[in-house]
């Protein structure tokens, strides 16, 4: 029974990451294309040094130099299903 | 979008009376949408009626291999908060739920075979957390259907603490509950300001607290 429930549960954690992964691929045409532009944002100085820890953590796990821009994207592509439910 | 699931392995525990009359307080300042899990669709039939503040659907999930899509449709709802009321057993709707909700709602009612129920669905939620990670979904032990008078009433809390997860306001074993469902009302417009409508604003106030915490 123990087996079974924890069979489900990991089946049904499976089939969130593919709807999530779905979500990633059937973005649209604002998914990042490699035209870059700079802009300016103001938030919080704890979290800019939070998001500043980890660009460092990492570029010290994988390489390459810290990215807070990186680090950003990353976020909001992980978060873009429900972001861009908030603007349908 | 924060989702909320109200779930135990058992029925009779007031799953569908609280998710209802949660659902409509929380309208009361968020856009809410009630996802009935449950193939008894106790809370869809109680929609039908037409006079809840809220809207909804009726959506079971009895086959495991159609979970993607029950997920795609939670997860796309048009909404400030889902709530989802779930079946009594461990079937995949209740597994989906606890990998997509922020946060699993527990009714326990005052007795032993509601406390090991309980005990059960916190397995399950420790699953669903070591799937996730990052201690997701938060958990909230609600004492349900509880009689002050008795015992096991009095004792409820006490009981629920040893569980190690959090318990929010108690629910009354209350006549106002059974009335409001016979009339396809909820309590806040049935009998507004009664005690039974006070205990459903308390466990809101907690509920809402910790849905706007984590966005």
């Amino acid at each position: 029974m123990a087996q079974r429930k924890g069979s489900l549960v990991g089946l049904m954690k499976a089939a969130d990451d593919q709807v999530k992964a779905e979500a990633q691929t059937d973005a649209g045409p604002i998914r990042p294309d490699g035209a870059m532009v700079t802009t300016a944002v103001h938030i919080p100085k704890a979290t800019l040094s939070l998001l500043r820890r980890v660009a460092v953590a990492r570029a010290d796990k994988h390489g390459g130099r810290p990215s807070v821009s990186g680090v950003l994207v990353d976020l909001a592509e992980r978060a873009r299903a429900e972001l861009e439910q908030e603007t349908a | 979008m924060p989702i909320v699931a109200v779930g135990n392995l058992k029925g009779g525990v007031g799953k569908s009376t609280l998710a209802v009359n949660l659902a409509c307080e929380l309208a009361a300042s968020r856009k809410v949408y009630l996802i009935d899990a449950d193939a008894q669709a106790t809370a869809a039939e109680w929609m039908a009626g037409g006079a809840l503040p809220v809207k909804g659907e009726a959506l079971p999930l009895d086959d495991e291999r159609k979970a993607a899509t029950w997920i795609k449709r939670v997860r796309a709802a048009d909404a400030d908060l889902v709530l989802i009321d779930l079946p009594p057993h461990t079937g995949a709707a209740t597994a989906a739920a606890l990998i997509v909700a922020d946060l699993f709602l527990v009714p326990v009612a005052p007795s032993g075979l509601d406390l090991r129920a309980a005990a059960k669905a916190l397995d399950l939620l420790r699953e669903a957390r070591q799937a996730r990670g990052q201690g997701q979904p938060r958990a909230l032990l609600v004492p349900s259907r509880v009689d002050r008078r008795t015992g096991a009433g009095k004792e409820i809390e006490a009981a629920l603490h040893e569980m190690g997860e959090p318990v929010g306001p108690a629910i009354g074993h209350r006549s106002a509950f059974v009335d409001s469902a016979t009339a396809r009302d909820w309590i806040g417009a049935f009998a507004p300001r009664s005690v039974a409508h006070q205990e459903v604003q308390a466990l809101a106030a907690v509920v809402d607290r910790i849905t706007r915490r984590k966005a």
